[in-house]
């Protein structure tokens, strides 16, 4: 059935990404595509992978903005990783003709069935997020699973049971664990980060959550870095007075 | 936004041939049957011939067109999947509306019925195909108030038109170019009207209706006549073909036939007792008779039984006036 679940759990396994030390790397991306194109929704075919208009299968996406510090006013890279969100109320999966498409009563993960796709392509119409994916060659839609046989297989290690781009991320900016329970560490991240949906008004009610990039003085203190100076601030006289005086003639300041 | 050129082939074909088939239900509504049928024929083809060329054009599309049925299980939550239910629902009224239209004539309530509810699930479907694009929130330029009366509008647009020019085609340009292939088909009909009819013309028509009576009742007549005939003589066709018991009463008819009066048909009178068929009392004496259907030649023993009844007879009569007739149909 294509109708969302109507007893769900209450289990919501999902991601929550944290914009602020993304460092856009995208080893997320590659090894998504690195364990699901060997798993079961592989292989995600590539068109034209060396040629002039490459392109393929991905289920995570990284997009890069240049964007201004509302605090400060400074210029600041953001770097947004992109899946699905495994919404609530999934717009995808209520489109779907054939039941393909469906949303798992049990932990809320939607999945395609790619033995009944037809391949119409609605699903991707639908979502809002773009994060649909058509195979051209095997002529079905795939998507992000969660991970959904790494995080159920027994035949892994336990703490190797979370989705790869999570385990795999080296600045520790992807998080994954149950939002369906406001009392999981998940949880409780996404309420002191005020974590935000995307695009709210699409009534989609994601799941995966984003940690906005924190500004100014607040970043800079949570990361326990020094914060950069202004180029017209004196810097703090903690240092002695010679060693301050040698520092001033130096840098070509005013005795 | 790029849809598929099959999708779109979809919607225009599919829309004009619904809105063909609301349009052909308006046209009933105004009950002025045309002269004959090839309109309605044309007409149906056309409005079918577009539904079904469509819809296997939107299987096109597909990454697996051989699972589109699958496509028919989701009308609960999918408009995509309505819109499939739907135009495979409407080809059964759109059928009956045809067989109706043809059998009752385009007035009949039948054809009325089944005419409304061909438009109705007509609209019902181009409406689905319009809720797939104005279900679609993420797509701003297809979710608004436009697209649903858009989708409706140029579907009955397109299908009036198509409406149009199919009446033209049959009923002015294809006449005017075969008058041949229609023959009931002028737009000059009304010079038949009896209203304009020349003189004597109409005595005349009632004369040749009289004759034309006159000769089925005496056809008729003759028909029996010969019907009798051929009844009263059938077993001299019998006498050549029957075999077993309608051979023996074949046979004694016969004999009636030749104005023999004293034959008695033994197995008949003597159902337990399998001698001979036949017995005939004449002046000479008396003529026991077997009749026998057999393929080829008659085998000794079936030649020697009647000489034995023979025997027999004559010895009951105690007189020697007994004569043996054995009757072979070989022709069978």
């Amino acid at each position: 059935m294509t109708c969302l679940p109507e007893n769900p759990s209450g289990k919501k396994l999902g991601l929550v990404t944290d914009l602020d030390i993304c460092v856009g790397c995208h080893a997320c991306a590659v090894q998504c595509k690195e364990w699901n194109t060997n798993g079961i929704s592989g292989p995600l075919s590539d068109t034209d992978p060396y040629g002039a208009d490459p392109s393929g299968v991905w289920f995570n996406r990284v997009h890069t903005y240049e964007i201004e510090d509302e605090e400060d006013g400074t210029s600041r890279t953001v770097h947004f990783p992109k899946s699905c969100l495994h919404c609530d109320d999934a717009p995808c999966v209520t489109v779907c003709p054939t039941g393909a498409s469906y949303k798992r009563e049990e932990d809320g993960i939607v999945l395609v069935n790619p033995d009944t796709c037809i391949g119409c392509k609605l699903c991707s119409w639908a979502c809002p997020y773009g994060a649909r994916e058509y195979d051209q060659a095997e002529g079905v839609m795939k998507k992000c699973t969660m991970c959904v046989d790494r995080i159920y297989n027994e035949n892994l290690s336990e703490e190797a049971r979370i989705p790869v781009c999570v385990s795999t991320c080296p600045a520790g900016a992807r998080h994954f664990g149950d939002l369906g329970d406001p009392d999981s560490d998940i949880s409780k991240l996404v309420a002191e980060r005020n974590g935000f949906d995307l695009m709210p008004g699409m009534g989609t009610a994601p799941v995966n959550k984003y940690l906005p990039p924190r500004s100014g003085a607040a970043r800079t203190k949570a990361l326990g870095a020094p914060r950069m100076l202004s180029i017209d601030q004196p810097p703090k006289k903690k240092a002695g007075r010679l060693t301050s005086w040698i520092d001033q003639v130096l840098s070509g300041g005013k005795v | 936004m790029h849809p598929a050129k099959s999708v779109i082939f979809f919607t225009t074909a599919t829309g004009a041939g619904y809105g063909l088939l609301v349009a052909l239900f308006a046209y009933s509504l105004l009950g002025e049957a045309p002269a004959d049928n090839s309109f309605t024929w044309g007409a149906f083809f056309s409005a079918f011939f577009l539904i079904i060329a469509g819809l296997l054009s939107s299987t096109l599309h597909l990454g697996h067109p051989e699972r589109a049925w699958r496509a028919l299980s989701q009308w609960r939550s999918s408009w995509l999947s309505r819109e499939g239910v739907a135009a495979l629902f409407t080809f059964i009224p759109a059928g009956l509306f045809l067989y109706s239209w043809l059998t009752f004539g385009m007035t009949s309530i039948y054809t009325f019925l089944f005419g409304a509810l061909t438009a109705i699930l007509s609209l019902a479907t181009v409406y689905c195909t319009a809720m797939i694009y104005v279900s679609l929130k993420a797509i701003p330029a297809w979710r608004n108030l436009w697209t649903l009366p858009v989708y409706l509008s140029f579907s009955i647009m397109t299908g009036t038109v198509l409406f149009n020019f199919l009446i033209e085609l049959f009923d002015t340009a294809l006449p005017s170019l075969t008058p041949a292939i229609f023959p009931y088909q002028s737009q000059f009909n009304w010079i038949h009207d009896l209203d304009y009819s020349l003189p004597n013309q109409r005595d005349l028509a009632e004369e040749r209706e009289k004759i034309t009576n006159e000769y089925q009742d005496a056809l008729t007549k003759h028909e029996e006549k010969a019907n009798q005939n051929h009844e009263k003589y059938q077993f001299l066709n019998d006498l050549l073909t029957a075999t077993g018991d309608a051979l023996v009463s074949t046979v004694e008819e016969f004999l009636g036939y030749f104005k023999f009066s004293e034959v008695r048909n033994m197995d008949e009178l003597n159902p337990d007792k399998l001698e001979e068929d036949l017995q005939v009392d004449y002046p000479d004496g008396l003529l026991v008779i077997e009749a026998k259907g057999v393929g080829g030649t008659s085998t000794d023993s079936d030649c020697q039984q009647i000489s034995k009844f023979r025997f027999r007879r004559a010895q009951e009569r105690n007189s020697t006036d007994v004569f043996a007739l054995y009757i072979v149909n070989h022709q069978r």
